[in-house]
């Protein structure tokens, strides 16, 4: 099993898939973190040009905790990056399972390592390369929006943070908001890992990467479309991940309970069932 | 080393590939399978590696029963169909990769396989870009570093050069010294008659001599 594991993670570090998804997600920080400062500057020459001639919350400042990825609301980063999660975390190594089968190399593995050590590997792996992608892009946001912007205690009368006190730890944003942050980011590491498995499962029918990575995003697309059209949205995966909670409802039963029937799933499909099939 | 076949039967979608087939290999021995595309060489190979099941019958090597006492023979080499290997690698690093996962071969030992089949260790090309033909000679690289007990070859000279072949007959002499049980299945029947020290024809999915 160790020596399956290496050679799989061996794999997941060497290949460029990997550092490609993680500049993207990067860029996408990068973009967000520009945009942020940029409004930042334009809040304070309002504050100089207007003074105390407007309202109250144009003199609030921007902080950490409505400026990183996670936390912010209206621009086009975090939207894309929590829409293109499935797509980020599958990237780097779901696929590997799809190209094997085609180019034969998983004969090279089975006449080596036993069934069971090397489909468990390759499930272990892939719910890593998920798991630690999406862990790097979300603490890089908040890292580098630190740096720059204040951590303030949130407060909700000033009308500049997204999350409700009625939401999902609401309280906790408010009274503890880094803590929110990172836990809010261990969920979505976690979901990244289940996203990564879920297109390990795909992979099972087709033997062709592209599908096997954009199947994933198609499904978790076509779930958030249909749990939106019958007001559900609460339980979409694309929905209950972004820490600003945009639907009533997200609990952590519904969070953990999803994750916990998916990864059961991709482990039941591809562990289970998949390393019992002949191999051509 | 003993091979045993037992009545084994294979189906897939409801058609026999492989129909009743007993057979028993020793270990010093290089058995050639013969017959025509479709019928049943491959997959009986496949099936000696552990890599499909039988739908009934047996496999039994040394005594242990493939898919129920062991999933994969404990010491095998297979080149089947195409080689395949990790394009982003060199040849020495591909084995690397493989041989960690099971010979633990020191570099000097994986550097000696290479030289053998006609590959230059020290080639810095990827995977990627090899010719055919010394793709075909790591294929066969990786099927008998580590000398293993059990060799399994699908057309082993295919794209190969004449040096290239004579390496293949060499190295194969030198298995069947030190008591390996190999099986090759080849087109050519001339390359087959040479190095074979027994012959199978397989046709329909039975070996009919």
């Amino acid at each position: 099993m160790k020596e399956a594991l290496k050679l799989e993670l061996r794999r997941l570090f060497s290949s460029k898939e990997l550092y490609i998804a993680l500049a993207i997600g990067l860029t996408l920080v990068v973009w967000l973190f520009v945009y942020e400062i940029s409004e930042s500057v334009r809040l304070a020459e309002q504050y100089a040009t207007y003074g105390d001639k407007v309202s109250a919350y144009l003199y609030y400042p921007k902080t950490v905790f409505n400026s990183c990825i996670e936390l912010e609301y209206d621009a086009l980063p975090p939207i894309l990056l929590y829409l293109l999660f499935p797509i980020i975390a599958a990237f780097p190594y779901a696929s590997t399972y799809c190209k094997d089968r085609k180019t034969g190399y998983l004969k090279n593995l089975l006449i080596r390592v036993d069934r069971k050590d090397c489909y468990l590997s390759k499930y272990i792996v892939s719910f890593l390369s998920g798991f630690l992608l999406s862990g790097v892009i979300l603490l890089s946001s908040l890292l580098l929006t630190m740096l720059v912007f204040p951590m303030l205690i949130p407060e909700a009368v000033t009308q500049n943070y997204y999350v409700q006190s009625g939401n999902m730890w609401g309280n906790l944003f408010y009274t503890m908001p880094m803590l929110y942050t990172l836990l809010y980011i261990l969920i979505d590491m976690l979901w990244c890992g289940c996203m990564a498995t879920f297109a390990l499962l795909i992979s099972m029918f087709t033997r062709s990467a592209f599908l096997t990575v954009t199947g994933s995003f198609i499904v978790f697309e076509v779930l958030d479309y249909v749990h939106s059209l019958f007001s559900l949205s609460q339980f979409s995966p694309i929905t209950f991940l972004r820490p600003i909670q945009t639907s009533d409802g997200i609990s952590l039963g519904i969070i953990m309970g999803e994750f916990i029937v998916l990864m059961a799933a991709s482990f039941a499909g591809f562990y289970l069932l998949e390393r019992k099939k002949d191999v051509f | 080393m003993i091979l045993e076949l037992q009545n084994i039967t294979k189906e897939i979608t409801g058609v026999t590939i492989l129909d009743n087939i007993s057979l028993t290999m020793h270990g010093g021995k290089v058995y050639g399978f013969q017959g025509k595309n479709g019928s049943g060489k491959t997959m009986l190979m496949r099936l000696i590696c552990g890599l499909i099941k039988p739908t009934t019958g047996q496999v039994i090597i040394d005594g242990e029963v493939l898919g129920e006492d062991i999933s994969f023979p404990r010491s095998v080499g297979v080149l089947i169909e195409n080689p395949a290997f990790l394009p982003e690698y060199t040849a020495l690093k591909n084995l690397r990769l493989l041989s960690d996962l099971r010979e633990n071969l020191s570099d000097s030992e994986l550097k000696a396989v290479l030289s053998e089949v006609g590959l230059d260790p020290e080639d810095k090309r990827k995977y990627r870009s090899f010719s055919l033909g010394m793709k075909q000679k790591l294929g066969i690289a990786a099927a008998v570093m580590g000398n293993p007990e059990l060799v399994i070859l699908d057309e082993p000279i295919n794209a190969v050069d004449d040096n290239g072949v004579e390496n293949i007959r060499r190295i194969l002499a030198r298995l069947k010294e030190n008591g390996s049980l190999i099986i090759v299945a080849c087109h050519d029947r001339e390359e087959l008659e040479l190095i074979s020290d027994e012959i199978l024809k397989i046709d329909a999915g039975r070996i009919v001599s």
